[in-house]
């Protein structure tokens, strides 16, 4: 996958983990909607319902916090992490990627974007090699 | 026995308790990590809970962790794969300080994995305390409810702001906007632990982290949190109480000026090292666990708030936002706090005590009033 607009590499990945059976498990994990904001270019998101996902560009409409979620970083960190060259974690702590929230509150939707990411990359964790 | 009395017979209510906190499943892998200074009767206590859930339990031991978190740490291989390779960590801690948090953020983010953050200092005899009995469902239900107030009204995207204003009788009047979706509930936004998510066993805080403007004074009654308070009375322990003279932080503009005796005096040189925005208010947040004990755990303890300036450790807040090397931390004992004018703290006491749902709920476990009776500090 060597495409370097974030919203086409988070199609692709989207696309690819949809394929398995255990990405299709984890896009159904939630409803949440997230916006990707990049700081030097056009911002996109991500809607899950009922397992269904899509794409868009533009901006999300504003939603309950509970439902929604936003994602600011530029260009380049996003595509670093969507092409699996960085992971989501090192890139928050290294201060190159910035949830839009408390470091406690969207945790569990920071996992599920990550996983969503790895998935779609092909890349194995431990506890599934072991 | 290490010299006391107990046996894990005594400990055991707590430990099955924190089964109930991460919710350990039949075959899961659990990771207990351990340090030098908790008794091996409290490791041994949480690999039985584990087993009796089923789950597949290993001890992990290494240095205490307030000394091994600081800049770049990195732990042992070892200690990284015990951590990717679970379902569950629980983390018994001697002090209340993140241990190598990038190891953390990765399992819990990439590794699929969930975890319980469990304070003790080192006394087994935290564990046969009312504060490790408190049930899950109660302090999620309280969490979740006064988190619910604090973020009335966020949306997102949303710029919308919140006032909180803490007063009491000492002197503090302190008035804050904050941005909604920085507010923090450690681990206990839903009903069940996630993966990617940690919880605080048997006391969560409700806090905020980022603030678009704070002004006023905040007058503590004790310190908590950094390595260098172990160096005043009490000696050894990281909680600070009584202060020998009060001491006053003073806002303008979010900016901190620090007033007071000795304590001030080690505050203002942690503040100094942190660089040029380690003095902005980047926390206020209250603990929910009517039981928990001053001496160790004030931030967990009900209706004690605590503040903190410069930043959140591990996490730039925002793009536009400052960052700072300090998180240094005071504690108020007793206030009134209201959220754009609702009480959610009157005389020292949660409003959410009170709530007819968090008491049918706690009338499962017993008598409300006796649950929700705060300790004596």
């Amino acid at each position: 996958m060597i495409k370097e607009n974030p919203i086409d590499n988070f199609e692709v990945l989207v696309e690819k983990c949809a394929a398995s059976e255990a990405g299709a498990r984890v896009l159904g994990m939630y409803d949440h909607t997230i916006q990707f904001s990049l700081l030097d270019g056009d911002p996109f998101f991500f809607t899950a319902i009922g397992g269904k996902v899509e794409v868009s560009a533009g901006e999300m409409p504003s939603t309950n916090l509970d439902n929604g979620y936003e994602i600011k970083g530029s260009t380049g960190n996003f595509v670093e992490w969507f092409q699996g060259q960085s992971r989501m974690s090192d890139l928050i702590e290294n201060g190159q990627l910035f949830p839009v929230a408390s470091h406690t509150t969207k945790r569990h939707i920071d996992y599920w974007v990550a996983q969503i990411v790895r998935i779609g990359n092909g890349i194995k964790i431990p506890k599934e090699v072991y | 026995m290490e010299g006391n009395p107990y046996r894990i017979v005594d400990l055991l209510p707590a430990a099955r308790n924190m089964m109930d906190y991460c919710q350990v499943a039949r075959d899961e892998h659990v990771a207990i990590f351990a340090d030098t200074l908790i008794p091996t009767l409290v490791t041994q206590a949480v690999l039985a809970a584990v087993e009796e859930r089923g789950g597949n339990p290993v001890i992990l031991i290494s240095k205490p962790g307030g000394l091994s978190w600081r800049e770049g740490a990195e732990p042992p291989q070892a200690y990284k794969l015990a951590m990717y390779s679970s379902d569950v960590v629980i983390q018994l801690k001697s002090v209340e300080a993140q241990i190598f948090p990038r190891v953390q953020e990765t399992a819990m983010l990439e590794h699929d994995v969930r975890m319980l953050r469990v304070p003790l200092g080192n006394s087994v005899e935290a564990l046969t305390q009312e504060w490790a009995l408190m049930p899950f469902e109660v302090m999620q239900m309280v969490t979740r409810k006064i988190y619910d107030q604090w973020t009335s009204g966020a949306t997102s995207p949303g710029e919308a702001t919140k006032t909180i204003r803490v007063e009491h009788s000492n002197g503090t009047e302190l008035t804050a906007t904050y941005d909604p979706r920085y507010v923090i509930h450690t681990g206990f936004l839903l009903p069940k632990l996630m993966p990617g998510q940690w919880n605080q066993f048997c006391g969560a805080t409700v806090g905020i982290e980022l603030f678009k403007d704070a002004q006023g004074i905040v007058v503590f009654d004790g310190l908590h949190g950094e390595e260098d308070y172990k160096m005043l009375p009490p000696i050894g322990s990281d909680v600070v109480h009584p202060l020998s003279e009060p001491v006053r932080w003073i806002f303008e503009d979010r900016r901190c000026r620090i007033e007071g005796g000795h304590e001030a005096e080690l505050i203002r040189r942690l503040i100094a090292g942190g660089g040029e925005y380690a003095d902005i208010l980047c926390e206020i947040a209250l603990g929910v666990n009517p039981k928990a004990p001053l001496s160790t755990m004030p931030t967990r303890r009900s209706g004690v708030t605590h503040y903190a300036v410069g930043s959140t450790s591990g996490r730039t807040p925002t793009p536009e936002e400052e960052s700072a090397q300090v998180h240094t931390h005071g504690h108020l004992l007793s206030c009134n706090l209201y959220v754009d004018g609702d009480p959610c703290i009157l005389d020292g006491r949660l409003v959410v005590f009170d709530d007819a749902e968090v008491r049918e709920v706690a009338a499962k476990y017993g008598d409300p009033d006796k649950i929700f009776e705060e300790a004596p500090f």
